[in-house]
């Protein structure tokens, strides 16, 4: 842990200290993933930025057409939102799978996303809801897909103290199911997971989004399976269809939680099960 | 005999320690702060296989707060055994306090002391080694072969049956009368396996060194054997055991591991050669890495069965990986035989081929369950495959063929603890009754009725599994205890067994209690202190309840004798007429004097003198518990995921002395043995580096995963055994395995023999059938 904390109280004063800190410095959210990899020896920072007093990142926010999501919201105030259960069924689905209890009391949409892991829970759902993410850097904002912020395994696109301020979900009417294979019930990283959002009208798909987890370097939106489906019936032949669809989208790999052969039939699985669970 | 005139032994006494536990009382090892204490840090071999050419530690001296930097160099080379076993060991004399050779990634090279961690972890960096990588072996197969790397080449190491080939421990014997499987209308052979399976007791293993005012030696420890500490170190580091004292204080959790010797030797090198008090306290990383394990396991099982249900032979073979060193690896191998092998009648031939491996592995020792764990795994999945075979129905075929009372196995005799085993027959058993309860509570008859014809991905499936294991070493245990009368009435139970959070002080207390006509809460027990609490081997071996239980029950005994003695002076009474109730020595014509009476007669008033008895206890016999296990499992085809939805754990351990510490011991041990089955291994690079040592990576079942557990306690009586009572901690962990193997196959029809079974074994083998 760096010996240098700083807590600053608005965005204002964020850009008005950062430039006097120690070059290598992070921002710390909830701190459920930094504090695992300080104690793991593989954090080299001098000086972490604690976001979580930022009271521009924080809050559920709804417009006409969109959801606001502060990056500092704590997992478990969004699990109580009645906003989010009406809006954001996928990741409403999905925070029961996310770490623990304990864990969802700290952790934060922010830092899931931040943290850039091919397994976040949060992020996956996001991406199947079709969110977007807002950045800021030194009051410069900038909104992308959130599929666009995520390079490689750890690597984001953001730059040099780009600050994840919100998250941005459009409203679209739509019910989703959130699928995860992990280790064991709560504290498990996923072997896969899948995040699926759709607008079902008579059986009929009108719009379908599928988000995987763990099966690649980055979250996988599965863009040909997700065009495969909208439009079409959710009938056993096209779920199966689909779920074959599915495994030619991901490139998982063999690592000490699972084994690529495993990670990619479990895909198809997780698939079809979960648009089993929309119909 | 029965339980129904017991007043305080067979009742739920809360455990004395508890409260204070719960409300953070510093109790354990580390709860102490030492004046001038010191950090120590070891250095850990990065190699899995190498010789210490040179070694520097002038510039780890250098850092400002280190004390002493210690060496093979500067330490008695002694060959010893860390397995913390009764003297002389059954394990080979293969460990040096530090070597100039290390034999795992892992192994002790150095050791700091320092005035603070800092200090002590930028003194080990400054240690220049100079290794000479040697070839290694990380396979046992491998390691027997003709011109494999020799591990234990060293030519002072004792006790190793055949170094060249890394064999640590050897065992064979066999049972003939007349020609194998001849009788047999099938014969089964199958192979089963267990992987590298680590302790994870929550407190780490914590050793502070200090010095009493006459310059003695005070460990202070986190053990399970606090007399075999005292004499191994002092064999270890060659000073005289009395200038060791030896204290265990509260313990957060041993099986197993704690029986090992494994800081105490160089955290007190260190003390010695500062001047100063040390504490080493593990890491969990280190707890994973440089503790001990399972040991893991090939078994190899054959056996002949007729179409009636007769067993007419069966071959055990165990090849385990003893790792580096050979903790254990003698009595792990031969109780893999011989507490499975005599379970069942077998008519003809029996047959035992033990070997443990050397391996450049981390190393294995003592866990709960003890080679049975292996054993079991085998013997009971063999057991529904013949059922299958001759179709029959598997609890049928169980209920035919396990030892029944009064009977005996010529295992009994043949295989013992490193050594000759005694004979015995059964002299207790509720297996027949703990195999009833547990259909009935499972609904064994509906459930296999229901699951008969099943469709689609989710299968559900029954599988059981029986098992029986011992009650401390015959013959090799011993065990005293001393008590102490005071003014009030009360008592000092002084012991030298080790409470490891089992609670075995409780029912100690309870025994001497139950004896004595009074309350537990008027004993006040003292335990494992080697200055002060007569002489026990330790908590290991199932053999706490049954060895020091019998100690403490004619040290009471002894005592009640001369408290009668007394109160018929003072009632003016013949003896004979006299028994201890209710903290009265009561008449048979109603008169009665209270025990503080007796206690202040005996001290100040009347032929003075201090009511005070002691008394060891050894066993010709091991009265072996027994249980039969019920699980249903639901098996995701789809996935391979197994989810174990009831456990039913019925056991027979004589007497309970305290039912609901027993229950715990039982849930406790299932559920270690649910975590080996469904998700625990320790993972390895090809050279030989731990991949997952930490609970981040290594995962056992926290209390979110727990499936229902249910543990029931069917009484029997146990003629030599404390107020009937038998073990109770270990045997819960054996069932797991091969109960949910059989449920898995009942479910799915495959058979799982590569423990654990993950999603992904699960997956594969259902592909492979399919």
């Amino acid at each position: 842990m760096p010996k240098l904390i700083v807590k600053p109280s608005s965005l204002k004063e964020l850009w008005k200290i950062t430039p006097a800190l120690p070059y290598k410095r992070k921002y710390l959210s909830g701190g459920t993933d930094l504090v695992n990899i300080s104690n793991a020896g593989a954090d080299d920072s001098d000086c972490w930025l604690d976001v979580s007093a930022l009271t521009e990142l924080w809050g559920i926010k709804e417009t006409k057409s969109s959801i606001f999501i502060g990056a500092a919201v704590k997992i478990s105030e969004i699990e109580n939102s009645v906003t989010a259960r009406r809006w954001l069924p996928a990741l409403i689905a999905a925070i029961p799978h996310f770490a623990s209890p304990s864990l969802r009391n700290m952790a934060t949409l922010g830092g899931n996303a931040a943290n850039a892991s091919p397994c976040a829970d949060g992020v996956c759902a996001l991406i199947s809801e079709r969110a977007s993410v807002w950045l800021e850097l030194k009051g410069k904002k900038r909104k992308i897909p959130l599929t666009g912020l995520f390079l490689g395994p750890k690597k984001t696109a953001l730059k040099k103290d780009e600050l994840i301020t919100g998250f941005e979900i459009p409203k679209w009417k739509h019910t989703a199911a959130y699928q995860k294979l992990g280790p064991r019930s709560y504290f498990g990283i996923s072997k896969a997971a899948v995040a699926i959002s759709a607008d079902i009208k008579a059986g009929v798909a009108a719009k379908v989004s599928i988000a995987l987890a763990s099966v690649g370097p980055v979250i996988v939106y599965a863009a040909k399976t997700s065009a495969f489906l909208s439009g079409k019936s959710l009938v056993a032949d096209v779920i199966s269809e689909a779920a074959e669809l599915v495994k030619t989208e991901v490139s998982p790999i063999t690592d000490t939680r699972s084994e690529a052969d495993y990670r990619r039939e479990m895909c198809g699985v997780l698939v079809s099960r979960a648009l089993q669970g929309l119909t | 005999m029965n339980t129904k005139t017991l007043k305080v032994v067979n009742q739920p006494v809360a455990k004395m320690d508890a409260l204070g536990l719960a409300c953070g009382e510093p109790a354990f090892t580390d709860d102490v702060d030492l004046k001038g204490l010191l950090c120590g840090k070891i250095l850990w071999s990065p190699h899995a296989h190498a010789e210490i050419k040179k070694i520097d530690v002038s510039e780890a001296l250098k850092v400002p707060g280190v004390k002493a930097v210690l060496t093979y160099k500067d330490l008695p080379r002694v060959p010893h055994t860390t397995a913390g076993q009764g003297y002389p060991e059954p394990s080979p004399y293969d460990t040096y306090t530090l070597d100039n050779k290390v034999r795992f990634v892992g192994d002790r090279v150095a050791a700091v002391a320092a005035e603070t961690p800092e200090a002590a972890h930028e003194a080990l960096a400054k240690i220049k080694v100079e290794y000479k990588q040697l070839p290694a072996v990380f396979d046992t197969f491998e390691a027997m072969k003709d011109g494999a790397p020799a591990i234990h080449d060293e030519p002072d190491s004792k006790n190793i049956p055949d170094a060249k080939h890394n064999i640590a421990a050897k065992f064979d014997f066999e049972v003939r009368n007349g020609d194998w499987f001849k009788e047999a209308d099938f014969v089964l052979e199958h192979s089963w396996k267990i992987p590298y399976l680590q302790h994870c007791a929550i407190e780490p293993h914590v050793t502070i060194a200090s010095f009493d005012h006459f310059g003695r030696l005070v460990l202070r420890t986190s053990t399970q054997v606090p007399f075999h500490v005292r004499r191994i170190v002092a064999q270890a580091l060659k000073i005289p055991v009395k200038k060791i004292r030896v204290i265990k204080p509260r313990i957060g959790g041993g099986f197993g591991s704690k029986q090992e010797v494994l800081l105490e030797d160089i955290t007190a090198a260190l003390a010695l050669k500062t001047g100063r008090p040390v504490k080493i306290e593990y890491t969990r990383r280190e707890t994973f890495v440089s503790s001990r394990t399972r040991h893991p396991s090939t078994v190899r099982m054959k056996a002949g069965v007729k179409k009636d249900g007769t067993i007419t032979d069966a071959e055990m073979e165990i090849t385990l990986n003893t790792g580096a060193y050979g903790s254990h690896a003698l009595t792990v191998m031969m109780c893999s035989g011989s507490h499975t092998l005599p379970f069942y009648k077998v008519k003809n031939n029996i047959r035992f081929i033990g070997r443990s491996v050397y391996t450049n592995m981390p190393v294995a020792g003592a866990y709960r369950g003890y080679g049975a764990t292996q054993g079991f795994f085998a013997w009971e999945s063999l057991m529904d495959m013949m059922a299958e075979k001759i179709g029959m129905d598997p609890v049928e075929f169980r209920r035919m063929n396990y030892i029944r009372l009064g009977e005996g196995s010529p295992v009994f005799k043949a295989m013992g603890e490193g050594r000759e085993g005694v004979e015995q027959v059964i002299t207790s058993t509720g297996l027949l009754e703990a195999i009833d309860k547990g259909l009935a509570e499972i609904k064994w008859t509906q459930k296999t009725v229901k699951y008969r014809n099943q469709s689609g991905p989710i299968r559900r499936g029954l599988g059981m599994a029986c098992m029986m294991q011992g009650s401390g070493i015959p013959e090799v245990d011993m065990a005293a205890a001393t008590l102490k009368m005071n003014e009030d009435g009360s008592f000092n139970l002084l012991i030298g067994a080790a409470d490891l959070g089992t609670g075995s002080d409780t029912i100690l207390a309870q025994i001497a209690a139950e004896v004595l006509g009074i309350k537990t809460d008027d004993i006040i027990v003292y335990s494992s202190d080697t200055d002060v609490t007569p002489f026990d081997v330790g908590a290991y071996a199932s053999s706490t309840t049954f060895i020091s239980g019998g100690a403490v029950k004619k040290a009471a005994e002894k005592v009640r004798e001369m408290i009668i003695e007394v109160a018929a002076k003072i009632l003016d009474e013949k003896k004979e007429n006299l028994r201890l109730e209710g903290g009265k020595a009561v008449s048979k014509n109603g008169a009665s004097c209270s025990l503080s009476e007796v206690a202040n007669t005996s001290l100040y008033y009347y032929d003075q003198h201090q009511i005070t008895a002691s008394a060891s206890h050894f066993a010709h016999t091991s009265p072996p518990p027994f249980q039969a296990n019920f699980v249903e499992v639901e098996v995701d085809t789809e996935t391979g995921k197994v989810k174990i939805l009831d456990y039913v754990s019925c056991v027979d351990c004589g007497t309970a002395i305290n039912p609901q510490l027993a229950e715990g011991q039982n849930d406790g041990a299932v559920l270690n043995g649910i975590s080996h089955t469904l998700s625990e291994e320790m993972e390895f690079s090809s050279n030989g580096t731990p991949l997952n040592a930490s609970f981040r990576r290594y995962k056992i079942f926290s209390a979110a995963d727990t499936p229902p557990v249910r543990t029931f306690i069917i009484p029997s009586w146990e003629p030599n055994g404390p107020f009937g009572a038998k073990s109770v901690s270990e045997i819960g962990i054996n069932g797991p395995l091969p109960a949910v193997a059989n449920a898995i196959y009942n479910a799915c029809g495959v058979r799982l023999c590569d423990a654990p079974f993950t999603p992904e074994k699960v997956l594969a083998a259902i592909k492979k059938k399919d």
